[in-house]
C-alpha cells in the first residue's frame, strides 16, 4: 500500500473522528487495478476503503455539486486539478468553504485508461511492478512504463500540489520548466486543413452520451443548453455538424473556468481527444488575460470581471 | 453436428448472397459494422465497445420524414444480413429486444423498425472458450457455451470448429456447405464446464422478490453515490431499449427520429411542469437495477441483464450491475 494511501487514511479518521465532518469523498478500489471507484466514507471502520489510486482521473470536486444545498461537512481528497476545480467552485459560490475540509494530496500524476487502451489495446486483465504495469489483451500480453501511460494534462501539469487546503499529504513535487503547452503549440503549427481534419474526425465520434459533462465539475448548469428543447438549439442525434456544436460550445462554457484535469477525456467511452479544444482555450485565457483557472483563490475569472486594458481588438 | 476445419470456409459460404456484419477495429475500439473481408473480423474480441444492439435499434434512427401535411417514410435499405460471430450474452440479448420490440399478442406492441431488420438478419453465434474476468453470464441463466437464439452456433475445437444449427433458418443456410458428420461430442460439456468455471458467479437467488419489498429501502440512500449520471452503461448494454423520439425541423419540412435515453440521465423523466419524480441519483438506481432484475422478469420471465459485463467496463467510475444486485439480495436477506 503506498504512503499516500496510508496519510490520506490517517487524515480522514481524525477527521471523521472528531466530528469535524459527515463524510470523507476518497478513491476507492476499482474492479481490477487499473480502476477506481470514489468512495464516501461515513465512518472510521470504513477507513481502508480508501486508497490512493494509479490511475485516478476522476475529478471528485465534482461530488460536491450535489451537495450545493444540504447541510453537510464535507471531507473531500483532493489532487492538485480536484483542489483548483474547488477553489472555482467557491468562486462560482456552488459550495460553502466553510463547509469543507479538504484533504490535499501532492499528486505525482495519474495514469490514464485512454492511453492504456491506445497503447496496449482491448484490455482484458492488468498488473502492475515498480515502473511497469503488464496488460493482457486480446492481441497478447503488453508491457507500458507507467511514464508512456501518462495523460497530455498530466505531462503538462504545473500544479501538482493543492492551491487551497487544510491538510496536506505527500511530497511536494518538483514542477516541471515552461508553461506545458508546448504540445498545442505544435498542433498549431499544423497547416488549417490537417488540424481541421483531424478535429472534424474526433467530434465525429462523439456519441453525445454526455460522461464528459457528467465527469466535469465545472459543468455544473443546472440544464444544459443541449437538453433545452424550447427553444431547441441543438437537433439530437448525431449529425456530425451537431456534434461538432456540442463540443465546441462545451468548450466555449469552459473559458476560464476549465482546470485541465483531464475527467472529461477519460470518461469518454469513445476515446473522443476532448482536451485539445479545452488545452487550447486555456491556453487562450492564459496568454490574453494572463489567468489559470482555480490557481488563485483571490483572483476574479475573466468572464467574471472587466479590466480596461483586456485585449479588445476582436470587438467589430 | 457439422464440422469445418477453418472458419472462413462458413464464412464464404454464407457472404455468397449476405452482407456479414461481424467486430471491426476502429480506432482503438470494437464496433459490428459490415465486413469487407473475414480476415477483417477480430475474432479474438468477445465483446464490442458497443453492441449488435446498434445492428437491429440504431442509436439514431428517423422513423419518417414530413413535408407539410405528408409524411414519408423513410427508404427500406436492410440488406439480407449475417450477424457474425455472436456471443451467448449478446445474443441474449438480442432475444431481450426481441422480447419488447416484437411483443406476443395482438395488443403487443410490434416495432416495424426493429422487426424488419431482425427477421432478415441470420445470426451466428460463438462459444466463449477464454471468457473475460468481467464477464458473469452464468449468474443470470447464461453459458459461453449457450447456442439458443443463434440460427447457427460455433463451437471451437481443438482441430476445427463445430457447427450446430439450432433453428430452421440456420439449417437452410449451410445446405450445400461442404462439412464432415461428426457422431460423438462429448468433449463439448468438458469445454463448456471449463469455460463456466473461469466465470466469476454471484448470487441473485431470489432477487425479483426481494427487489419488490425495497421500494423504500435505505439500500437507495448509498448505493447510487459514485454514479455521475452519464448514459454510457446504458449506451453500451446489449438489452438497454429507451428511447427518446424528437422532431427536427425547418420551416414546413422535417424528420422525427428517435435516439438512446438512458434512465440515469436527470431530464430522463422530467415533466414539462418542471417536477420530476426521480429527483436524483437515488430513485435512478433503484429504476434501473429494478428494471432489469424485478420489473422485467416479472412481465417476460427473464433478468434484463445478459452478464456480458460492459457496463462496469465502460463506467468511468467503475460500477458494476452485478456487484450492486448481489448487495441488494444481501442487503434484503439481512433485513429479513
Amino acid at each position: 500500500m503506498s504512503s499516500l494511501t496510508d496519510a490520506i487514511r490517517e487524515e480522514a479518521k481524525k477527521v471523521l473522528s472528531e466530528g469535524k465532518v459527515d463524510f470523507v469523498i476518497g478513491y476507492g478500489e476499482g474492479d481490477n487495478p487499473m480502476r477506481t471507484q470514489p468512495v464516501f466514507i461515513d465512518k472510521v471502520e470504513d477507513i481502508d476503503k480508501l486508497v490512493w489510486p494509479s490511475f485516478g482521473l476522476i475529478n471528485l470536486a465534482n461530488y460536491l455539486l450535489r451537495h450545493r444545498n444540504t447541510p453537510h461537512k464535507i471531507g473531500i481528497v483532493a489532487k492538485g486539478c480536484d483542489s483548483r476545480s474547488i477553489v472555482a467552485l467557491l468562486k462560482e459560490n456552488q459550495i460553502d468553504r466553510d463547509r469543507l475540509f479538504i484533504i490535499g494530496v501532492n499528486c505525482p500524476g495519474m495514469l490514464s485508461r485512454q492511453v492504456a487502451r491506445e497503447k496496449a489495446g482491448e484490455i482484458v486483465a492488468a498488473s502492475s511492478n515498480g515502473d511497469k504495469w503488464s496488460f493482457e489483451t486480446t492481441e497478447g500480453t503488453k508491457e507500458v512504463s507507467c511514464f508512456d501511460l501518462m495523460p497530455s494534462n498530466c505531462a503538462a501539469c504545473r500544479h501538482h500540489g493543492p492551491v487551497i487546503a487544510d491538510v496536506i499529504v505527500g511530497d511536494p513535487v518538483t514542477e516541471p520548466e515552461g508553461d506545458g503547452y508546448d504540445d498545442i503549440r505544435e498542433f498549431e503549427q499544423k497547416p488549417a486543413p490537417e488540424r481541421h481534419n483531424y478535429l472534424k474526425q474526433e467530434m465525429t465520434n462523439c456519441i453525445r452520451c454526455y460522461a464528459c459533462r457528467q465527469a466535469c465539475p465545472t459543468c455544473n448548469c443546472d440544464e444544459c443548453f443541449v437538453d433545452i428543447t424550447q427553444p431547441r438549439w441543438v437537433d439530437k442525434g448525431l449529425e456530425p455538424t451537431d456534434l461538432a456544436i456540442w463540443q465546441l460550445i462545451r468548450t466555449y462554457h469552459q473559458a476560464g473556468r476549465c482546470v485541465d484535469c483531464g475527467a472529461c477525456e477519460e470518461a469518454c467511452p469513445m476515446g473522443v481527444k476532448l482536451l485539445w479544444l479545452t488545452r487550447k482555450m486555456n491556453l487562450v485565457v492564459r496568454e490574453r488575460f494572463g489567468f489559470e483557472a482555480g490557481v488563485d483563490p483571490e483572483a476574479l475569472p475573466p468572464l467574471a470581471t472587466y479590466k480596461k486594458e483586456d485585449p479588445q481588438e476582436f470587438i467589430l | 453436428m457439422k464440422k469445418v476445419p477453418v472458419l472462413k470456409t462458413l464464412y464464404d459460404h454464407l457472404s455468397k448472397d449476405r452482407q456479414i456484419v461481424g467486430l471491426t477495429k476502429e480506432d482503438n475500439r470494437y464496433f459490428y459494422r459490415a465486413l469487407d473481408s473475414f480476415d477483417q473480423w477480430q475474432s479474438n474480441v468477445l465483446l464490442g465497445n458497443f453492441s449488435p444492439k446498434e445492428v437491429f435499434f440504431p442509436q439514431d434512427e428517423v422513423l419518417f420524414y414530413f413535408k407539410a401535411q405528408k409524411t414519408i417514410l423513410p427508404k427500406d435499405e436492410v440488406k439480407p444480413n449475417v450477424l457474425w460471430g455472436v456471443r451467448p450474452c449478446d445474443i441474449a440479448g438480442i432475444g431481450e429486444l426481441e422480447r419488447m420490440f416484437n411483443q406476443v399478442g395482438e395488443e403487443g406492441y410490434k416495432d416495424p423498425y426493429f422487426i424488419q431488420r431482425f427477421e432478415r438478419t441470420l445470426i451466428v453465434g460463438l462459444a466463449c472458450s477464454e471468457p473475460w474476468p468481467s464477464c458473469f453470464c452464468t449468474s443470470v441463466g447464461g453459458s459461453p457455451y449457450k447456442s439458443e437464439g443463434a440460427d447457427i452456433f460455433i463451437y471451437p475445437t481443438e482441430d476445427g470448429y463445430l457447427i450446430e444449427t439450432p433453428s430452421k433458418k440456420g439449417k437452410a443456410a449451410i445446405q450445400g456447405l461442404d462439412v464432415e458428420e461428426v457422431g460423438d461430442v462429448s468433449q463439448l460439456e468438458v469445454d463448456r464446464r471449463r469455460a463456466e468455471d473461469k466465470i466469476k458467479k454471484y448470487s441473485f437467488d431470489g432477487i425479483e422478490d426481494k427487489l419488490k419489498s425495497m421500494v423504500d429501502s435505505d439500500f437507495w440512500d448509498t448505493v447510487h453515490n459514485p454514479c455521475i449520471g452519464c448514459g454510457t452503461c446504458a449506451f453500451v448494454c446489449p438489452s438497454c431499449h429507451c428511447f427518446d423520439v424528437s422532431d427536427a425541423s425547418r420551416g414546413s419540412r422535417g424528420l422525427r427520429s428517435r435516439q438512446w435515453d438512458s434512465c440515469l440521465y436527470a431530464g430522463y423523466t422530467l415533466e414539462t411542469s418542471g417536477h420530476n419524480p426521480r429527483p436524483s441519483g437515488r430513485e435512478r438506481w433503484r429504476q434501473r437495477l429494478m428494471h432489469k432484475f424485478s420489473y422485467f422478469p416479472q412481465v417476460f420471465g427473464s433478468y434484463q441483464c445478459l452478464g456480458c459485463g460492459r457496463c462496469g467496463r465502460a463506467c468511468p467510475v467503475n460500477i458494476n450491475i452485478a456487484e450492486l444486485a448481489a448487495k441488494a439480495v444481501e442487503w434484503e436477506e439481512a433485513a429479513e
